[in-house]
């Protein structure tokens, strides 16, 4: 099972969460929670509402429906703007201040300010400090905004899809940075994204959203340990009837063969290969799936969240 | 200094944590790791090898439950005992026969994938009882990559 | 390695190879400006400063054009001699004021279009409004900073422009015929009003930027704003004094019925008189062939007098101050809409 090595502080609450345009729903009824110290991916096709959910979190929206709550306050409040850093899918940067400006700015603005961590994210890419905003790469840039993110010394780091335009290098590298310094501050990292590739073996959770409600959340280790690939001679299409007791997420057929990727309700036995799916496997099946039943671990359910929302048997 | 950098193979099937702790297995047996080295910290870890830190903890905890290593607080954690063997180094007289062997089978005109499937036949006799933990090809490659500096 | 290099005075962290000292590069030289208000002046600061350089510049020119008509009007011998005797010498001294005149004029639409549109807008747009919320200052505060920094830039500005305007305009004051007093000219370039004017024109840029966040739109519509700011403001101006009514009763053919005015006064209306109260305009019996026949017909008409009524120069102070405070009071409600409706909005 998980290795819970953090208190059972949360990070973020999400209650209800909902967000209503005249065009219809960005989110609707989302409520998870995602503990402290949690390097968290936030997966979904484009326009599922990430940037919704994180725009709220970081009191740039209001939801119309629920609401969310960081370390226990409300997003808009003095104390979650103080442990909060949001780096924006834009990367907002004024383009005309050299970088030495930029962190200025930082510190100017945060009376939490640590300018040597924030500096050492700059040299750290070999940044010259006097270059304007305007003449940097794509990837300076997003140091630059890492640094500024981290410079505030925050709690929690709500990333809208950091590495979106970045080269391979550079995603690798900044992807390292990301992990050094969240580790060494105990951070809680909330990053969306929609390159699935990347988050194997970064991110220790999950949450999946998709056409505005979650569909998955909870320790990967968790969400690993109760998934199960199947592989066998097809019956028909669908699943075979022997699987049919056990809670279906996606199956598919080919030729002669169907694989499916179940929440067993007990032991899978039969004539199939059994498998335990890898994090782009299980992601994919979800986002594939957007009828398959939720699944939100215990450890990412809120108070009253009903159980009736695919409970996972810890 | 680094003593020794963890690749890890995402594609594998074998969990990021179990992969480090077959590395650093792998490193003290070639004798790549020696008592008293540090291993890189989870910080390091993560910026080189994009791994979440609690995925190197849980590994170094695992070595750690195994023996072979231990955490000094404020220093990091260090190799406590080595699992390499005379025999078990490079400069072995084992080694040295293996190398031979090797260059008869060239010469012989077989090709690496026939040595392997040679070799994997002959080790599938002899340890019949099934020791090694890992699939074959992972094996091979964190032979081949987990020499560090 | 870090290329950049510290050119401070004085340093409070350890001045390392590349470590930026916590003190600016000029430290010493010039007030430190902290926090919100050193955001606010370094992200506008070329403007704020073109806008001071061209102030002063504009003082320059106005100190120097008043210097050389003061020395032609001593050379002339006024106020001793009547300015009516000058004739065409004087005309460029004229026209230097019609022309500043007419480019302060402009300064409320420039203004309020180049300073007040962007101000919210250009942050709304490109998301660097996201990024000053993410740090721990309110919304209110960047808000607030902008908008006393602005102001202030305004209030500097056309202060010091009005009052060399009025100090060069001075010496001349009561010659209708060089500036009236009543012409937009003067009286939109002289005491409170060029400031009340500019402030309340660069204010409602920066709401109508916020609420449209988009910077090329904004001052579109903000220069329409201005426009018809600078239009209400015309025709209201005049309502903004006492008209003052003399009579006489002496009958209106004599040269000398006419009531003597004051110097310099705008004249409204002129009307002949009945002894009833009535009054009849001043072209009634002009038809009469002869004088007899004309003074018949206002006889019957009953007309004791002229009617006249006219604003004085004395009023033209209190005009501006009234006017002005009509300004600045919307000005504050538009502060006011920004406060309450950028509370959840400016980002």
């Amino acid at each position: 099972m998980s290795d819970v090595m953090y208190a059972g502080e949360s990070a973020l609450e999400a209650y209800g969460l909902g967000m209503r345009y005249r065009r219809g729903w960005a989110l609707r009824d989302c409520s998870f929670r995602l503990p402290a110290g949690r390097i968290c991916g936030l997966v979904g096709p484009n326009g599922a509402g990430k940037t919704t959910l994180l725009s709220i979190a970081a009191h740039v929206l209001e939801p119309t429906h629920g609401s969310l709550s960081l370390f226990g306050e409300a997003p808009g409040s003095v104390e979650s703007g103080r442990r909060t850093a949001f780096l924006a899918q834009e990367k907002p940067l004024f383009r005309r201040f050299t970088v030495a400006e930029t962190l200025r700015l930082g510190r100017e603005l945060n009376p939490g300010w640590d300018q040597r961590a924030a500096e050492d994210i700059v040299r750290a890419g070999n940044v010259p400090f006097d270059a304007k905003i305007s003449t940097l790469s794509g990837g300076q840039r997003t140091r630059v905004a890492v640094a500024l993110a981290f410079g505030k010394r925050p709690d929690l780091l709500l990333l809208d899809e950091p590495m979106s335009d970045l080269d391979p290098v550079v995603r690798h590298e900044m992807m390292g940075t990301l992990l050094a310094e969240a580790s060494e501050r105990g951070t809680t990292v909330l990053m969306s994204t929609h390159v699935l590739a990347e988050l194997e073996n970064v991110c220790d959770y999950l949450v999946v959203v998709s056409g505005g409600g979650v569909r998955l959340a909870g320790d990967v280790d968790d969400l690993m340990s109760v998934h199960t690939l199947v592989t066998g001679a097809r019956e028909g299409e669908g699943l075979p009837a022997a699987l049919g007791h056990h809670t279906l997420v996606e199956s598919r057929t080919s030729g002669r063969q169907f694989t499916a990727l179940i929440r067993p309700e007990g032991p899978v036995t039969g004539p199939w290969e059994t498998d335990t799916p890898n994090m782009e496997e299980l992601l994919l099946a979800y986002l594939r799936s957007p009828d398959a039943p939720p699944l939100i671990t215990p450890t990412a359910q809120v108070q009253g969240q009903a159980f009736g929302t695919g409970t996972v048997a810890a | 200094m680094v003593t020794v950098e963890y690749r890890i193979d995402r594609r594998s099937g074998v969990p990021a944590f179990q992969q480090i702790v077959q590395q650093t297995k792998q490193a003290l047996r070639l004798g790549v790791l020696v008592p008293g080295d540090r291993l890189p910290t989870a910080k390091e870890v993560a910026e080189v090898s994009t791994v979440n830190p609690n995925t190197t903890l849980k590994a170094y905890r695992e070595l750690e439950r195994e023996g072979l290593v231990e955490p000094r607080p404020g220093q990091g954690t260090f190799v406590r005992r080595t699992l390499g063997r005379p025999e078990t180094g490079t400069d072995s007289p084992l080694y040295g026969e293996l190398v031979a062997w090797m260059a008869k089978a060239a010469g012989a005109g077989l090709e690496q994938d026939d040595v392997t499937a040679l070799v994997a036949s002959a080790m599938d006799k002899q340890y019949a009882a099934g020791t090694t933990a890992a699939t074959g090809s992972t094996g091979a490659t964190t032979t081949r990559s987990s020499t560090g500096e | 390695m870090s290329t950049f290099t510290s050119t401070s005075t004085g340093t409070t962290s350890d001045g390392g190879n590349g470590t930026m000292s916590a003190t600016t590069t000029k430290a010493g030289r010039r007030p430190r400006l902290s926090g919100m208000t050193w955001l606010v002046w370094r992200q506008h600061r070329a403007g704020f400063w073109a806008i001071l350089a061209a102030a002063a510049l504009s003082v320059a020119w106005m100190v120097y054009q008043r210097g050389r008509m003061t020395d032609f009007l001593d050379g002339f011998g006024y106020p001793a001699k009547n300015l009516d005797e000058v004739g065409a010498e004087f005309q460029q001294y004229h026209d230097a004021f019609s022309r500043v005149a007419t480019g302060l004029s402009a300064i409320p639409i420039l203004l309020g279009v180049f300073l007040g549109a962007p101000l919210l807008a250009g942050d709304l747009e490109n998301g660097t409004a996201k990024l000053v919320a993410a740090q721990s200052m309110s919304r209110t505060r960047w808000l607030a900073t902008k908008l006393a920094l602005a102001g202030l830039v305004v209030v500097v500005s056309t202060g010091v422009l009005s009052a060399v305007f009025g100090w060069w305009w001075n010496p001349v004051k009561s010659e209708v015929t060089v500036l009236d007093w009543t012409s937009a000219e003067a009286f939109n370039n002289t005491g409170p009003v060029p400031v009340a004017l500019t402030l309340l024109s660069v204010f409602g840029g920066v709401a109508i930027g916020a609420v449209l966040r988009r910077t090329l739109m904004a001052m579109v519509v903000t220069f329409g704003f201005t426009v018809a700011v600078q239009l209400v403001w015309s025709y209201f101006m005049l309502s903004l004094g006492n008209v003052i009514t003399v009579t006489t009763n002496k009958g209106v053919m004599d040269e000398n019925s006419f009531p003597s005015l004051p110097k310099a006064v705008y004249q409204l209306d002129e009307s002949y008189l009945t002894s009833s109260g009535d009054l009849l305009g001043w072209s009634t019996c002009s038809d009469g062939a002869t004088d007899a026949a004309r003074e018949l017909c206002l006889k019957k008409a009953d007309v004791v007098g002229w009617s006249v009524d006219y604003l004085p120069m004395s009023q033209m102070n209190g005009m501006q101050w009234f006017g002005a405070s009509i300004l600045f009071a919307l000005t504050a409600g538009v502060a006011a809409f920004l406060f309450f409706w950028g509370r959840k909005r400016l980002v």
